[in-house]
């Protein structure tokens, strides 16, 4: 059964949709779900293909499965969000909801198939790995995931949450790193963080803390008054990604983050990452670093040509062998190989 | 103990003395002391020889003057408390006798000085008059007291607020300044006598010139300050009128109870229970971001505000902006239009420009930086109305400066609620209109770092018709007013400038609200087309 945080469109849907009330409480109660219990069941996105879409209910049952959930160990607070909820035909809250699921996602520019029916399944508390040659569709994927580039179809959703039907409660939970788009550089590195925290409509007091703290983490302290255009690649990476973790999202979308950043740096912030996965938090990092993502993630999945070629916990999708080997073996790399004799026979 | 506080002060004192620079300083200053209480007592037994109403004034401006330095010269110079409060507080005193401890160390410090200055009218006076002066000057010594540790609390408070602290300095010199020429100007005629014949000549119209500041009413203001008032009273006995000398030491003994007030009130401030300070949380916000509240509007306002003076393509506009009146005058001058015609023109030029320049194709200017928008997803109406921020701040300001130059230009203030009327019109519909083009018709615009006037390196549109179709609209907005202001001009009698003025801030109201609402609809509707427009150009 699956968790849906998208009132506005569910409730235009009308009693046969699957719908509740976007509330805070479904939030809380699946997090310490998911904190408590973090399970590690990721599939071959091509097998987990038939998962229920739930069926119409009405709203006595939904009543009852929702007592029968605050029975266990999910404490759903009655609060007035959910009293809204039970008013709308509903459903419970469930502890398996994912911290993100992408359904049969495509994109076409022109007349290139750049994203051909993506899936993929992280459950929450995952570090994932996001895998794939130049030119794949990792960026384009990445990109619709996070609301930034409209799918031609396919659903994404954030903590049951529709990112391009219900924008404003999926991308509370969100916090992005783009690749390739411009900062607005010409604030300060104290301006730009600021910035980021108040669009996401954080008190004063909260910003300044959380810089405080972002800062130490990722080293900026010193390069705070200077111009973000007058920062280092690296630089630019780390602050992006502080500025994308400063509204304490559920779910971290970074496309290359550690692109041109030291090697220092690179463990600090892997660090930070770590420790919030570990804290339920979910991570999907895209790099082209394979020994990065072998070491740091429990799960990978690999994109060629705009198709999900394999995706999964790390070790079902290795399967013995090293990422690099596995990933060169499923994008079909070897082939470039052949040909190219010319370039044995030298010029002189 | 308070012998034991009086040597803490002496030797913070003298500690100040251990530094080179200091030590020159305070050399300084105790020179400049020893020569002013040598010509006050100098003066004060020459000023014995004076009529009796110019020693009476003499005597009493320069005295109120003395009293007023001893306020002002330890606020302008003082810049901590040697002695602080707070530091007594420590000690489990009590507030009566910290300010009581406080008050009696003045004596051990600069203030000292007091004591030979107050002494000064004893050279002058004789009989009556010197008893009153003895009696006097123990209270003028405590007043400056007073009046010194006020100064020094506020000179130290002063020292984070360097603006008011030079203005405070301008006026403390003006009123020195100001107070030395009054006294001139009264011992003028009795110095110019003292001179030789021969001198007269270029004295004399000296002494004439400065006849107007003689005049009565100036003197009888300053000698009734209340801060003259102990420096009156010996005077006054001495013309024997005892009425008003009883009158002067009540006064001045009110003035010291105010003065009290007024000191115990900034050691109440200084003694106050502080938590943790505010000042250095406050100063972490950044920027303009401390001037707008920390939400999606303020955010995209105060992002906007520091694009608008840091990025060189938003100052290109402005810079552009002071240009256009002297442009548009001298071509309608050459061409013959007479300047009550052709002084309409460039404040409606300017606002129109204003609203218009940057704001139409706002989006654009943000390049891909728009995604942090979407990615934090704020509504598109808080978009519009951060973005409209920093021009409304720019541009009211522009019209109400601008309406009465340019009807003082054209010659007829009836003109006023015209001009005020167009330029609302084409300021706010302006806004309104470019929140909708922005959000709708984006076209290449020159890319972040690049040079103002260099033209945007992509293939398509360059983004004419929307220029043209969007001030086309704005003009429409602002049409009725203008109708209306041209009817007003060709003679036409009735209301037209008022309902130039209403027709003109009507519409431009209702458009900039339409601007808000729509503009910020499609902004919702279209974002992620707006960016994808961002990254293919």
């Amino acid at each position: 059964m699956e968790s849906d945080r998208d009132a506005p469109s569910a409730a235009r849907k009308g009693p046969s949709g699957r719908s509740t009330a976007a509330r805070p409480g479904a939030a809380r109660g699946a997090r310490t779900a998911n904190t408590r219990a973090p399970e590690k069941k990721v599939k071959v996105a091509a097998v987990d293909e038939v998962e229920t879409i739930a069926e119409p209910e009405t709203p006595t049952k939904v009543e009852k499965a929702a007592g029968s959930t605050a029975s266990t160990d999910l404490v759903v607070k009655p609060s007035k969000a959910v009293k809204q909820a039970r008013k709308a035909p509903a459903q419970p809250v469930t502890a398996s909801v994912s911290a993100l699921s992408v359904r049969n996602l495509s994109k076409r520019f022109g007349g290139h198939l750049a994203v051909d029916s993506v899936d993929l399944e992280i459950p929450a508390g995952t570090f994932y790995g996001f895998v794939g040659p130049n030119g794949a569709g990792k960026t384009t994927t990445l990109a619709m995931i996070t609301g930034l580039l409209r799918p031609d179809s396919g659903v994404v959703r954030i903590h049951g949450a529709d990112v391009w039907r219900n924008p404003a409660v999926a991308k509370r939970s969100l916090g992005v790193l783009p690749d390739q788009l411009r900062l607005f550089d010409r604030l300060t590195g104290a301006e730009f963080l600021h910035h980021a925290g108040a669009l996401r409509g954080l008190d004063r007091e909260t910003i300044a803390r959380r810089i405080d703290d972002l800062v130490a983490g990722f080293g900026l302290r010193h390069s705070l008054d200077r111009f973000v255009s007058d920062y280092s690649a690296g630089m630019v990476k780390k602050i992006a990604i502080a500025a994308a973790m400063i509204h304490s999202p559920r779910l971290l979308v970074l496309d290359e983050p550690f692109e041109s950043v030291d090697p220092v740096s690179a463990a600090s912030v892997i660090a930070i990452l770590k420790k919030y996965a570990e804290a339920g938090g979910t991570v999907l990092l895209s790099s082209h670093s394979m020994g990065l993502i072998e070491r740091t993630c429990d799960a990978v999945a690999i994109i060629a040509d705009g198709r999900m070629l394999a995706a999964g916990p790390l070790a079902e999708v290795l399967d013995g062998e090293s990422l690099e080997t596995r990933f060169v073996e499923l994008a079909g790399g070897a082939t470039a190989v052949e040909g190219m004799e010319w370039l044995q026979s030298y010029a002189d | 103990m308070i012998g034991e506080l009086l040597r803490l002060k002496l030797r913070l004192l003298m500690n100040g003395f251990r530094e080179p620079r200091t030590a020159v300083w305070a050399s300084f200053g105790i020179l400049l002391a020893a020569g002013t209480v040598v010509l006050l007592w100098t003066g004060a037994s020459m000023a014995a020889e004076l009529d009796a109403v110019t020693r009476h004034r003499v005597v009493v401006v320069a005295g109120a003057l003395v009293s007023l330095g001893a306020f002002f010269v330890p606020l302008v110079v003082a810049r901590s408390q040697l002695l602080h409060p707070r530091a007594l507080w420590l000690f489990g005193f009590r507030p009566l006798s910290i300010a009581g401890t406080l008050l009696l160390t003045t004596l051990i410090g600069p203030a000292l000085l007091l004591v030979p200055i107050a002494l000064a009218p004893l050279w002058l006076w004789q009989d009556g008059a010197a008893a009153t002066a003895v009696l006097a000057a123990p209270f003028i010594v405590l007043e400056g007291f007073i009046a010194a540790r006020i100064g020094v609390v506020l000179g130290s408070v002063l020292r984070y607020r360097p603006a008011v602290n030079a203005v405070i300095r301008l006026v403390a010199a003006l009123l020195l300044i100001a107070g030395l020429v009054v006294i001139a100007a009264h011992l003028a005629p009795t110095l110019a006598a003292l001179l030789p014949g021969a001198w007269w000549r270029t004295t004399l119209p000296l002494v004439s010139a400065l006849a107007p500041l003689r005049s009565p009413v100036i003197a009888d203001t300053l000698t009734a300050l209340p801060l003259g008032a102990f420096w009156r009273a010996p005077s006054h006995q001495a013309a024997g009128d005892a009425a008003l000398v009883q009158q002067d030491l009540g006064l001045g003994v009110l003035t010291i109870l105010v003065l009290l007030l007024v000191w115990a009130a900034t050691l109440g401030f200084q003694l106050r229970p502080t938590r943790r300070r505010p000042r250095e949380r406050a100063a972490l916000v950044p920027g303009w971001f401390r001037r707008l509240p920390s939400t999606p509007v303020g955010a995209v306002a105060a992002r906007s505000f520091t694009y608008w003076v840091r990025d060189p393509r938003y100052r290109a506009a402005l810079v552009l902006l002071p240009a256009i009146p002297v442009v548009t005058l001298l071509a309608f001058w050459i061409v013959g239009i007479p300047l009550s015609v052709s002084s309409l023109l460039p404040l409606p030029i300017i606002v129109l420009l204003l609203s218009w320049g940057t704001l139409h194709n706002d989006v654009a200017y943000d390049s891909t930086g728009v995604w942090s928008h979407l990615a934090a997803q704020i509504r598109g109406v808080d978009d519009r109305i951060g973005r409209m921020l920093p021009v409304l701040a720019m541009g009211v300001p522009v019209v109400l400066i601008g309406t009465p130059l340019t009807a003082w230009a054209h010659g007829d203030w009836f003109i006023t609620p015209a001009v005020l009327g167009v330029c609302t019109a084409l300021l706010l519909g302006g806004i309104g209109v470019s929140s909708i083009i922005s959000a709708r018709f984006p076209y290449p615009a020159t890319r972040p770092g690049d040079r103002p006037f260099q033209q945007p390196q992509v293939p398509g549109a360059s983004g004419g018709s929307t220029q043209t179709g969007s001030i086309v609209l704005i003009l429409l907005v602002a049409s009725p007013a203008i109708a209306a202001s041209v009817v007003h001009l060709l003679g036409v009698p009735g209301p037209w400038v008022w309902i130039a003025l209403v027709a003109g801030v009507g519409a431009g109201l209702l458009v900039l609200l339409l601007g808000i609402r729509v503009g910020g609809a499609m902004f919702d509707r279209r974002a992620p087309e707006l960016l994808e427009f961002a990254v293919r150009h």
